[in-house]
């Protein structure tokens, strides 16, 4: 996307220090565009984060108070998105909502990639038991994610634990592949032979030599298991199989907005916009993370 | 090639079983009394007895895996807790609208992305490059069932060209039957789109930059030609190989837009099932539905073959 915009600022880079140094705010700056998708991404995602933990503090009240003599009021002075069927406001609800929706897809990000990881590094270094676990994932992964965590979900019952396990449960197999292919990878890395060679024991390998290697495309990875998890949140609060309806997420929003969408869209609409700004940034974010880590896009430029 | 179709029919077989064994295990493996579960809070003891005999939860867990084995390879799939049919049959009734859902789906998004990928990829950074990736990604980022209603509101609310929602079988109005599945095949097919469009664009970049292609314009070929003829057909191993990898989110997808867009299909099933908790019936759903993914992979692998010369198993 941005390839036209970065050779300039190559270009133009390569002569600045011709003139004279770069001042601190002009270095932040180049550095800014140079990797403008990550910019972009990050601030985007910065924001969203900030209003959804600012949330007390920006003029919301209790998201789920109900006021039965204004229901379903179209966006005002007084509600900001209008309130829903039961009169709770809206704009408090997308906010805090925001909150669950966004802890629920960091946390399925962070619970995936630590046992992903640790079960790809099982599988790459214990060659007798690869074979075996890999099948495991190849069966996982052939589940189609909604059905699993539908299968899940209509098993354990609704909560936020339920959704998160389930949903990393799905995301596990795809981090475990990653990092085994990685490290499968890096064993056969002259350094990590000489390692061996010179006598490192396996842990020393795999802390100092090898899990250092799967740090970025762990990241990269990551971030679209973020964004991932947080759309199947969405889809299975929104078919009623996830987020227990008494909790605001930006998925039960929109489907307490389900039955009404012909005459009040924005019930629906409203948090979708959230929804997409926020996974569209962590997307965003993602591809410039790839770019900026993957070398031969580097040498390209 | 017939003795590598049949090696890779083979592989799919422990992979299937690993999902045989998940999706039965999981009725144990969660906490509580698999008969109460199924059985619902409000179940009387006596209730939750009888679903337990018949269900066979007061046999060991090995004695259970094997008859259920044992009937699942003769192809029965149990009977419906809530409705007491069998659930192969519940499944083959609603199996058609999923089926014209899922492979309309599959075409529009073909149609809407292989071409701009490939006209993204000729016109490299340029503008139309730019917006392609651009709108690639947001499509990218926006719940199919927003894209479904938004599309409702536009075709069938606002110019009313297109019905809201609903399904007629294509034997009984064929006509009403195609318009009614445009939307939800839309809806299915732009997210998938997305994706295949952008693996599309950085293959076709990919192959454009080898040697073949640079000797095809020094001898002066068609620049159409070079872009069909001789990128396109090695740039495609990748785009069916995420088509086989994206057809789990395409039956994800279509379980939404069944919701949506109220056909009766799997989809719908599914949810059915959820509500009344009738476990078997779920049970057969992840079966049938992994069995399609498992499948449509097993085609991709072997249309490989087909599509690269080079490759001999």
């Amino acid at each position: 996307m941005n390839i036209q915009i970065d050779s300039d600022l190559k270009l133009a880079m390569a002569v600045q220090p011709d003139r004279k140094p770069m001042g601190r705010a002009r270095k932040a700056w180049a550095l800014a565009r140079r990797y403008s998708q990550i910019t972009f991404g990050g601030t985007l995602l910065l924001i969203l984060v900030l209003i959804s933990i600012l949330a007390p503090f920006l003029g919301t009240i209790d998201p789920r108070a109900m006021d039965t003599l204004s229901r379903l009021r179209p966006p005002s002075a007084a509600h900001w998105f209008g309130t829903d069927m039961l009169g709770r406001d809206l704009y408090s609800r997308v906010l805090y909502g925001g909150r669950n929706s966004l802890m629920i897809g960091f946390s399925v990000m962070v619970i995936s990639a630590v046992i992903g990881t640790l079960i790809g590094l099982i599988s790459a270094y214990i060659r007798w038991l690869d074979g075996v676990i890999m099948r495991i994932m190849d069966g996982l992964m052939s589940v189609p994610s909604i059905l699993l965590a539908i299968a899940l979900m209509s098993l354990t019952g609704a909560s936020l634990t339920t959704v998160v396990t389930a949903i990393s449960i799905i995301e596990i197999p795809r981090i475990a592949r990653l990092i085994r292919g990685t490290v499968l990878s890096l064993r056969e890395q002259p350094y990590v032979e000489a390692a061996v060679t010179s006598g490192s024991g396996p842990f020393r390998i795999i802390f100092r030599h090898l899990l250092p290697g799967t740090v970025s495309p762990l990241i990269i990875q990551s971030t679209y298991v973020w964004a991932v998890a947080m759309i199947i949140e969405t889809m299975l609060s929104f078919i009623g199989a996830g987020t227990p309806p008494t909790i605001p997420s930006w998925g039960n929003i929109m489907s307490d907005g389900r039955a009404l969408w012909q005459v009040k869209p924005y019930m629906v609409f409203i948090p979708g916009v959230f929804l997409t700004l926020t996974v569209l940034a962590i997307n965003v974010l993602g591809d410039g993370l790839r770019d900026a880590f993957d070398p031969r896009i580097a040498l390209r430029k | 090639m017939l003795r590598y179709a049949l090696q890779r029919i083979i592989m799919t077989i422990p992979v299937m079983a690993v999902v045989a064994v998940f999706v039965f295990g999981l009725l144990f493996v969660t906490p509580g009394d698999p008969a109460v579960v199924i059985a619902g809070e409000q179940a009387s003891p006596a209730e939750v007895q009888a679903i337990r005999v018949a269900m066979g939860f007061d046999q060991p867990f090995y004695v259970q895996f094997g008859l259920w084995a044992q009937r699942l390879l003769s192809g029965d799939l149990g009977t419906s807790v809530f409705s007491r049919e069998p659930v192969v049959e519940l499944i083959a009734q609603r199996v058609g609208p999923t089926l014209s859902l899922l492979f309309g789906g599959l075409i529009i998004a073909l149609l809407l992305s292989v071409p701009f990928g490939i006209y993204a990829a000729a016109n490299r950074g340029k503008l139309f490059d730019r917006a392609f990736t651009a709108i690639t990604v947001l499509n990218f980022s926006i719940p199919n069932f927003i894209v479904g209603y938004l599309l409702v509101s536009i075709f069938a609310l606002g110019l009313r060209w297109l019905p809201v929602q609903g399904y007629v079988p294509p034997d009984r109005d064929l006509g009403a039957y195609l318009l009614g599945m445009i939307l939800p095949c839309l809806t299915l097919g732009m997210g998938f789109a997305s994706l295949i469009a952008r693996v599309t664009r950085a293959s076709m970049l990919d192959v454009l930059s080898q040697d073949f292609i640079r000797t095809a314009k020094a001898k002066g070929a068609d620049r159409n030609r070079i872009l069909f003829a001789h990128a396109l057909k090695n740039a495609s191993i990748p785009i069916v190989t995420i088509v086989g990898l994206g057809f789990a989110s395409l039956i994800g997808g279509a379980v939404i837009t069944e919701s949506i867009f109220a056909i009766p299909g799997l989809g719908r099933l599914t949810l059915e099932a959820i509500s009344h908790r009738d476990y078997p019936v779920i049970q057969g759903l992840v079966l049938v539905f992994s069995a399609g993914y498992v499948l449509v992979n097993l085609a991709v692998d072997l249309i490989y073959v087909l599509l690269d010369p080079r490759i001999r198993y």
